[in-house]
C-alpha cells in the first residue's frame, strides 16, 4: 500500500507525521529528521518518498499549497479513474494551526533570513502541536487496521 | 490513456481544449459563442467542482479525456498527478495538460465576472471573446497532446 501525507507543504508537518507513522519519531525533536524544512524538495510538486514501514507500506509526503482538501479530492478521483482503491493508495490530509505561517516563511527570500525563519517558525509551531500529529497518525493506523 | 486538461476553474480553457480533442468543435475556424455554450460544462461550474476530475469523452484512439479545475496551483499540478500515478505504477497511463498558458485577460476577467461574481450576462460574452481569441493556440496545444499520446502508444507497442 502507498500512503501520502498531504499538506500545504511536503517538508514540514506532513513530513513529521510521516516520520511518526514510520516509528522514527516519538518526541518533538526534529534535529535528525531528514529533509525537514527543505523547501527545495517541495518545489516540483512530485510526492516525496519518506520510507517504508515493517508491513511494506510505502510512505510519501506531498505539498499542494493552500487548498489541501481540493487536492485530496483530485487525487482520490485520479485513484478511482486509474482503477485503484484505498487499499492501494491512502491520501491522508494533515492540518495544524498556523500552517499558513509555515508556508509563508518557507517562501520568504533567503537573503532576508528565509531559511532561519522557516526553521524557527515551523519548529515552534509543530513542536507545540506534536500531539495533534500523533493523533492523526493514530487515527490513520486505526483505519488501516480496519481495512485489513 | 487518460488525458486530463486542467485550468483554474475547469470551465473554459480546459473544457475548450477537451472539446477540441474530442472533435466537438471545428478546427478550421473559430467557434461561435453558441457553439462554445453547447459544450458540456462550458462556463457552467461552481465551487464544488474544484478538484473534481470530470469525464468529457473518449477519442477515436480510446483515450479517455477529462477536465479539472485546480485553482491557482499552476503547472505543479501536472507533477502532482503524474507523481501520484507513478506511485501506483501507472505513470504512462495519464497525461496531464495545463491549459493556463493559453488563457488571456478576456477569459480571466470574463470568467471571474461570470463564475465568481455570478453576473453571467456580462461575463459570458467576455469569456466567449477571449476563448475565440485563444482558440488556435488551444488547438495547437491539443495537437501537441495528441502527438504525445501517439508517441506513448508507439513506445508501448
Amino acid at each position: 500500500m502507498n500512503i501520502i501525507f498531504l499538506s500545504n507543504t511536503g517538508t514540514h508537518h506532513a513530513l513529521i507525521a510521516a516520520n511518526i507513522f514510520l516509528g522514527r519519531l516519538d518526541k518533538p525533536d526534529f534535529r535528525y529528521v531528514n529533509g525537514f524544512c527543505d523547501t527545495f524538495q517541495d518545489h516540483s510538486g512530485f510526492p516525496i518518498y519518506i520510507g517504508e514501514d515493517e508491513e511494506g507500506n510505502r510512505v510519501y509526503t506531498l505539498g499542494v499549497g493552500k487548498d489541501v482538501l481540493m487536492a485530496k479530492k483530485s487525487l482520490e478521483d485520479l485513484r478511482y479513474l486509474l482503477g485503484f482503491t484505498e487499499k492501494e493508495l491512502v491520501v491522508e490530509p494533515v492540518f495544524i494551526n498556523g500552517q499558513n505561517i509555515i508556508m509563508f516563511f518557507s517562501r520568504w527570500p533567503k537573503f532576508l533570513g528565509g531559511d532561519h525563519l522557516n526553521v524557527l517558525s515551523s519548529t515552534y509551531l509543530i513542536q507545540n502541536q506534536f500531539n495533534i500529529l500523533q493523533r492523526v497518525v493514530d487515527n490513520l493506523r486505526g483505519r488501516l487496521q480496519n481495512m485489513h | 490513456m487518460n488525458i486530463i486538461y486542467h485550468c483554474f476553474g475547469g470551465s473554459h480553457s480546459s473544457v475548450t481544449a477537451a472539446a477540441l480533442h474530442l472533435g466537438l468543435l471545428p478546427r478550421d475556424r473559430r467557434p461561435t459563442l453558441e457553439e462554445l455554450m453547447a459544450i458540456p460544462y462550458f462556463d457552467n461550474t461552481d465551487n464544488s467542482n474544484f478538484g473534481s476530475i470530470r469525464f468529457m469523452g473518449v477519442d477515436e484512439y480510446e483515450n479517455v479525456v477529462y477536465i479539472l479545475g485546480k485553482k491557482s496551483l499552476g503547472n505543479r499540478y501536472s507533477n502532482v498527478l503524474h507523481g501520484t500515478a507513478e506511485i501506483l505504477g501507472v505513470g504512462d497511463q495519464i497525461l496531464a495538460v495545463n491549459t493556463m498558458p493559453n488563457v488571456n485577460w478576456f477569459m480571466k476577467i470574463g470568467g471571474f465576472i461570470s463564475r465568481r461574481i455570478g453576473i453571467v450576462i456580462l461575463g459570458r460574452p467576455l469569456v466567449g471573446i477571449g476563448t475565440q481569441q485563444a482558440y488556435f493556440a488551444l488547438a495547437s496545444l491539443v495537437d501537441a497532446t495528441r502527438l504525445q499520446c501517439m508517441d506513448r502508444r508507439q513506445v508501448r507497442a
